[in-house]
């Protein structure tokens, strides 16, 4: 805009022989400027940085200047009172205006006597302007003025976030670590010390936790009165700790089977803890949805049995542990590439499988290690995906966004294009006949796209059995809902679709919608429309440290509050449905799952080169593939 | 009377219904065929064949296809297998490409290619890729058909060639059928392959009608991919080409053949696999090669065809070097008298041999 104004008459040898001082005018030269110090000639001065080298051909006076050189002037259209003023309060938040038109040398002293520019230099008169004091400490040039240079830029490592002092996510940061956790025997009240009667050891004394557990059994079943019984028993060996299995087979996965628990000992040892003291069962209020085009919605009511109440806990808590253990490779730079991660998300996967059978089909974006391993893939295959070798889910061929299983449709990596995808999935399963549904997941930030709504209009046509589900993390990358959408009620997106909106921080909130849901696409009523509010603890992906468009406070917040782990366990713990132990046992058995699949994910090998050209194509003859050169010619086998 | 309603219902094939349906015994070894009614064919029979085959695409049903090639198929088979979708290229390819990952066989008709451009990224992103980023896991078992490059007067957004575009994308397969032989053929081969194929049909040639024979009636006969056919044996030159400029090349070899130049003529069919194999056994036969298309010179078909061969043993053969005669580097202009010199005219095809002949 300045360099537009004209150009510089002869007779301001002056400024040109500062400005040559100064050197070019280019915007790096000018940070490269800042840096140094002010030269004695740029004291008092107070022209703002940005705006460039002042016009000098016309003898223009404060009041012109407002009219003729701001932005209103230059053509920008905007209110009439954008003054230079103002077009200077915007940018250097706190300071008083330092927009300054330099007068040529035709403007007497005389005519201008309370002009705060000294005519003789062209620059501001010292004292002038009293807000900011001409001072050494002061000049624009230096750092306290701009908003642009480094100190106040946000980018630099002082400001930024990204230093490992600043993270989060390093260990001495991360609530998991050891020292912080705690479920540390030390912290635990129930140490020996601290009870009335000591049991008489086993031979061999306590050796595991679960050992130790048994000894406290015996300890109740003495004390209790209706235990007498019990405690004729012979001594029992203390059993292996109850092995409810992470990757939940098939038949698990269906609603409302209680966890298999393959050594028939152990399951004597929980159930007479859960006979004595664990409620099996218990009913909990859950929020409300919102409905939208529905007489009703799920109920306000979820059950849940203790062996459920476990599984989604442990479920969860893999998840967790996985995608901290991604994030910890990923800066270890063992996992390269893009790396989105899931964790404060996990009710939403676990939820929306506790309600859907192993049958039904689940298609999602790029957050999907969660679904992948709800939809049955061990953590060592999603693992070794992530760092690229051969033992992963697809051979190391895909990679973080590209992971498939059976009914489990990856993984895609451009926004919302599983949508349209997702509705051909039902389209298969109205087809076919075959009473299944197709979940089908995107986020905020994909839920403006115009493919969705295609989608919607297809699968409202054909009455297909599809349940959008949009995952509400509130920003789409670095953008918040409030700025993207016209309209952030997600779940009426679907205009004549019903709609649910639900807590997606809640497992069973989310399972009793999704399971209302999938009764309603069943029932041949066509597809439906679930909003779930939830939020990620990590950034968009592990380049984006997530605290540049939101406050570390919100992250603290939410991970407080609504933690879809901890309320789970408080839930479960204050209805006396576990123990605390179980859940550290579970805790630690889950660490060492995760390190064993960590050791599996850096030390498997890497895919064979002859492997490059393989399965372009499905069920086809061998084919040559040309390579870099005309020499080289590779093998494609299906 | 069958007859009598047949040849009233459908008049121009009609002499092809009759001969086919009551005289298939006693028929001559060929029969006429338009490539509208080989398409259509080779779509009914593979519709019956396999129940998990289906098609959908704007107006195939009701309207019995926008250039009439599924006539009497929603008649047939009805709504759940027929399915007219709204005008929404992406929302529909996407579902097309989730039906097939989700384990049925769809055709997906665009009404011309241009419009694929709408969906381009569900065709490369969601199908050609996904086999190969699964490892194999996920097949997408789809076609996507439609007429491709220019037809008559119908402006730049609707003459575009998509031949280049797709053929660059590994994971996918194009053919681009010229006969009906091709058509029926490959059509077929296309809707039983296993991966995501672009079927790259020409509005024009739907009119044309071939000779047919007998085995290439039958129920099963499919071409194989990546094979291309010499329509025209000949000795001074070889012209590559594919669609409606094999009937150009053909009339320009006619046209030679008097002045005593004889013209090998290689169908391609397939653009992606592409039968170099078929092309440099004819340039080593005849030292010269001319490449020609209807789409746009940069980076298409016929530079493809140049490049590989000169990759080749075949350059040590070339007594000249390859050239390609292509559409003009513009979009399609609407005019007639432009339109028409947009595009390569037997004229200029016979020029180029001259050239490359240096007769």
């Amino acid at each position: 805009m300045w360099q537009q104004q004209g150009s510089r008459a002869a007779s301001t040898d002056r400024l040109q022989a500062a400005a040559a001082k100064r050197g070019s005018q280019t915007t790096a030269s000018y940070v490269a400027l800042a840096r140094q110090p002010a030269p004695a000639a740029l004291l008092n001065t107070k022209r703002h940085r940005a705006l460039g080298p002042p016009p000098l051909d016309t003898a223009v006076s404060r009041s012109e200047a407002a009219t003729k050189l701001s932005p209103t002037a230059a053509g920008f259209t905007g209110s009439q009172e954008s003054t230079p003023q103002d077009h200077n309060r915007s940018r250097a938040a706190g300071c008083q205006p330092t927009y300054h038109v330099i007068p040529s040398a035709q403007v007497s002293e005389a005519a201008c006597p309370t002009s705060p520019v000294d005519q003789q230099s062209g620059f501001v008169k010292p004292g002038c302007l009293p807000q900011c004091q001409p001072n050494p400490q002061q000049s624009p040039y230096l750092p306290q003025h701009s908003p642009y240079l480094p100190q106040q830029s946000p980018y630099l490592p002082q400001q930024t976030p990204y230093l490992p002092q600043q993270t989060p996510y390093l260990p001495q940061q991360t609530p998991y670590l050891p020292q912080q956790t705690p479920y540390l025997p030390q912290q635990t009240p129930y140490l020996p010390q601290e009870t009335f009667y000591i049991p008489q050891q086993s031979s061999n004394g306590a050796q595991t936790v679960s050992e130790f557990l048994i000894g406290q059994s015996e300890l109740v079943n003495l004390t209790s009165p209706a235990a007498s019984a019990l405690a004729t028993t012979t001594k029992r060996q203390p059993p292996k700790p109850p092995p409810v299995n992470t990757k939940a087979s098939e038949a698990e996965l269906v609603t409302e089977q209680p966890t298999l628990l393959s050594d028939p000992g152990a399951r004597a040892v929980v159930s007479s803890r859960a006979f004595a003291d664990f409620t099996p069962k218990a009913s909990f209020e859950i929020k409300k949805c919102d409905v939208h085009r529905l007489e009703e919605g799920p109920p306000g009511q979820a059950e849940l049995t203790r062996e459920q109440g476990l599984h989604y806990y442990r479920t969860m808590q893999t998840i967790r542990r996985m995608e901290l253990k991604a994030d910890q490779l990923y800066k270890q730079k063992i996992i390269r590439g893009f790396c989105h991660l899931y964790d404060g998300q996990e009710a939403c996967a676990m939820g929306i499988e506790a309600a859907i059978n192993p049958t039904d089909h689940v298609i999602t974006a790029y957050r999907a290690h969660g679904y992948t391993y709800t939809r049955g893939v061990p953590v060592k295959q999603i693992l070794a995906e992530l760092t690229g070798r051969k033992g992963g889910i697809a051979k190391g061929k895909g990679g973080s966004m590209h992971m498939y299983a059976p009914n489990f449709y990856g993984g895609n990596g451009i926004v919302g294009a599983q949508v349209p995808l997702g509705a051909g999935i039902a389209l298969a399963c109205k087809y076919l006949g075959n009473n299944q549904v197709c979940v089908t997941l995107y986020g905020d930030g994909a839920a403006n796209q115009g493919q969705i709504f295609e989608a919607y209009n297809m699968a409202a046509l054909w009455k297909l059995p599809c349940i959008f589900i949009c995952e509400n993390n509130k920003y789409g990358m670095g953008t918040s809902v409030e700025r993207s959408s016209a309209s952030t009620d997600y779940y009426r997106r679907g205009d004549y679709i019903p709609g649910l909106r639900v807590d997606g921080m809640d497992v069973l909130s989310v399972r009793e919608a999704t399971k209302f849901a999938a009764d309603h696409c069943r029932a041949g009523k066509g597809p439906i429309l679930m909003e779930l509010e939830t939020y990620r603890y990590h950034g968009h992906s592990m380049s984006d440290p997530g605290v540049s468009y939101r406050t570390r406070e919100e992250i603290q917040e939410v991970r407080s509050k609504s933690d879809p782990i901890s309320m789970l366990k408080d839930r479960m713990l204050s209805n006396k449905m576990a123990a605390m132990e179980e859940f550290k046992e579970m805790d630690s058995e889950i660490r060492k799952e995760i390190e064993e699949a960590a050791l599996f994910a850096t030390s498997d090998p890497e895919p064979p080169l002859d492997a490059l050209c393989d399965h372009i194509f499905h069920n086809d003859l061998p084919l040559e593939v040309r390579g870099t050169t005309p020499w080289s010619k590779l093998k494609s086998s299906s | 009377m069958a007859s009598l309603s047949c040849v009233l219902r459908s008049g121009r094939n009609a002499a092809a219904v009759v001969l086919r349906r009551e005289f298939h015994r006693s028929a001559p070894a060929s029969v006429q065929v338009t490539v509208r009614d080989a398409l259509n064919q080779a779509m009914d029979e593979e519709l019956e064949r396999d129940e998990r085959v289906f098609l959908l695409g704007e107006e195939v049903a009701q309207y019995d296809g926008a250039y009439k090639i599924s006539r009497g198929l929603w008649k047939k088979y009805g709504d759940a297998r027929i399915i007219d979708t709204p005008i929404t290229e992406m929302g529909f390819t996407g579902i097309a490409v989730g039906a097939a990952m989700a384990g049925l066989r769809p055709i997906c008709e665009f009404m011309t290619f241009n419009f694929s451009m709408q969906a381009i990224d569900q065709v490369i992103n969601s199908a050609a890729k996904t086999n190969y980023m699964s490892a194999g896991r996920q097949s997408v078992p789809i076609v996507f058909r439609g007429p491709n490059g220019a037809s008559a007067g119908v402006g730049a957004q609707h003459s575009q060639c998509f031949a280049a575009w797709y053929g660059h994308c590994p994971g996918l397969k194009v053919v681009s059928p010229w006969s009906a032989e091709d058509a029926r053929g490959l059509l077929k081969a296309a809707i039983r392959d296993d991966n995501p194929v672009v079927f790259l049909e020409n509005e024009l040639m739907y009119g044309v009608p071939f000779e047919m024979s007998e085995e290439s009636l039958s129920k099963d006969f499919t071409i194989p991919f990546g094979k291309a056919k010499v329509e025209r044996q000949g000795t001074h030159v070889t012209l590559v080409t594919h669609s409606r400029y094999v009937s150009f090349c053909l009339d320009a070899a006619a046209v030679l053949a008097k002045e005593g130049v004889e013209c090998e003529v290689v169908n391609l069919r397939s653009i992606r696999p592409l039968d170099v194999e078929t092309i440099e056994a004819s340039v080593m036969k005849t030292n010269h090669l001319v490449t020609v298309e209807g789409g746009w010179p940069q980076f298409g078909v016929g530079a493809e065809v140049c490049a590989r061969v000169m990759e080749g043993p075949a350059f040590n053969f070339l007594d000249a070097p390859a050239t390609r005669v292509t559409g003009v580097d513009v979009p399609m202009p609407y005019a007639k008298i432009l339109e028409d010199n947009s595009l390569p005219q037997i004229k200029d095809i016979i020029f180029s041999i001259k050239k490359t002949l240096n007769i």
